[in-house]
């Protein structure tokens, strides 16, 4: 379960959020739509801790942003699939090497890792690509990367920032796809995007922001 | 729980991506070595020689012509039981006539038909101690007279204080801008990487995790700039040996600290330069 309550996060450019309240049941898809700028990517990096509340509370399972420390940021962040516009994949890594990577940082074993790597590869369509660098592939490639990479530790709850953002419509037709695919198994998935066209033909919860505020 | 094999696999696969960054750090930890290797050299030598002309200073003691024997050796037991003193050795009147000999081409005897050189004791001792030493032989009763070369056992028991504390100092200060100099090299060398920090960071890869492979890579590049350095060390003695043989003598051990002191610059190089990306 995530909820935030009453998060009111303000930058020195004076953007941000302010008092965003909402909660996301296991398994449940939302998707949170708002124009550039409304404060969707801030939501998600209050959920990701990213920014600390400056109000209210954060909660992510059984970390909650009011008694946690610090230092259990990397733990509360192991619960989740992060999912970025840019796909950050780290350029000096094969595909294969750019998944595995989640696994070691967070202690896997070798032989588990191989196995997780490899189906989550299969899950996102790719694994006749393991060996292929980042940019050998297509953008769309790389986005399906970027969601094996999310899900190979098979998380909580799945981030999406605008995942379709750098992608053609066909394109990103085929990460929806992929996406609810994940969906339908029991992952939650949290998705911002300021496509509300896109948004429609796809089955979900939608919570739309703008200035900051859930309307 | 830490996986050692990923932290292995990622300090070798950090060379192995940036092998240009990475023999440049290893460069820059050699040559600062070296440096802090010479000076270390210059002092340690410089100290070496300072105390070698220290033990060469002695304090002649000239004894009265009355002692008999027998005052004479209790004379050298009470010199000898003096703070300070080192060594006391006895040069009889027939040893100070030899040398005359030896030092103007005739015998004493011959010119003046007796031995007027009086017997005296050469006594080392501390050189820092010197005037209160000699201030207490010349209250002792059977001495007639006690020579030292004043003005330069003070001189040099100075300046041997003064070059060993400015040479705690100068490699104080030489270590510390290795530091910063090394672990602003590695910065750079991170700062190429902050997008596999970022990443790690976001996958929930604790600060531990983290920083242990740019720490092992630091610890690597020193103990290689150290090995470099040993090597570029010897070259300057060897030349210097060639040219002043015996001037300049190397520490035992000299390859054990050089790679040593890399590894340990290298090691808080590392901690210093990955904090950065951290603190965010």
């Amino acid at each position: 379960m995530i909820e935030l309550q009453n998060v009111r996060i303000t930058y020195p450019t004076g953007d941000g959020i302010e008092r965003v309240s909402f909660r996301v049941g296991p398994g449940e898809f939302l998707y949170i739509v708002g124009p550039s700028g409304a404060g969707k990517t801030t939501v998600l990096k209050a959920i990701y801790l990213d920014v600390w509340p400056q109000e209210g509370s954060v909660q992510v399972a059984e970390f909650n942003s009011l008694f946690m420390k610090k230092k259990e940021i990397p733990l509360l962040r192991r619960k989740l699939g992060i999912i970025f516009q840019d796909f950050r994949l780290l350029p000096d890594r094969d595909v294969f090497e750019n998944i595995a990577f989640v696994c070691q940082v967070t202690g896997r074993r070798q032989k588990e890792i191989k196995k997780r790597v490899l189906r989550a590869l299969a899950d996102v369509g790719l694994s006749h690509k393991a060996r292929k660098m980042p940019e050998e592939l297509s953008g769309g490639e790389q986005q399906r990367v970027s969601i094996a990479r999310a899900i190979v530790n098979e998380p909580y709850v799945l981030l999406a920032d605008e995942p379709t953002g750098n992608l053609d419509p066909q394109t990103a037709r085929e990460i929806m796809t992929v996406l609810n695919r994940i969906h339908i198994r029991g992952t939650a998935v949290i998705m911002a995007t300021h496509n509300y066209e896109m948004v429609k033909q796809y089955s979900g919860r939608v919570l739309s922001i703008q200035n900051g505020r859930i309307l | 729980m830490m996986n050692f094999s990923y932290l292995l696999r990622e300090t070798r696969d950090g060379f192995r991506r940036a092998k240009l960054s990475f023999l440049f750090s290893v460069l820059t930890v050699m040559f600062l070595l070296v440096l802090v290797g010479l000076l270390f050299l210059f002092f340690h030598n410089a100290d070496r020689i300072l105390n070698a002309m220290n033990a060469e200073f002695e304090i002649q003691v000239f004894i009265s012509p009355i002692l008999d024997d027998e005052e004479i050796s209790s004379l050298g037991n009470r010199l000898l039981n003096t703070t300070g003193v080192e060594q006391v050795a006895f040069y009889s009147k027939e040893a100070a006539a030899q040398e005359f000999k030896q030092e103007f081409g005739q015998d004493v005897f011959e010119i003046l038909e007796e031995n007027p050189l009086p017997a005296s004791f050469n006594v080392r001792c501390d050189s820092e101690k010197i005037k209160t030493i000699v201030a207490q032989f010349e209250s002792y009763s059977g001495v007639d007279e006690v020579i030292y070369q004043n003005e330069m056992i003070g001189v040099l028991g100075r300046y041997s204080q003064v070059a060993k504390k400015a040479s705690g100092v100068l490699l104080l200060f030489v270590i510390l801008g290795s530091l910063l100099v090394t672990s602003n090299t590695l910065r750079l060398v991170i700062h190429g990487r902050r997008q596999i920090i970022e990443t790690m960071r976001l996958v929930g890869a604790t600060d531990l995790l983290i920083r242990v492979p740019y720490v092992f890579e630091g610890v690597l590049q020193g103990a290689f700039g150290g090995v470099g350095a040993f090597f570029l060390l010897a070259l300057v003695i060897k030349a210097i040996d060639n040219q002043a043989p015996g001037l300049i003598l190397a520490p035992p051990d000299t390859l054990f600290y050089s790679i040593f002191t890399g590894m340990v610059l290298g090691f808080f190089a590392g901690l210093i330069a990955v904090r950065r990306f951290l603190e965010r």
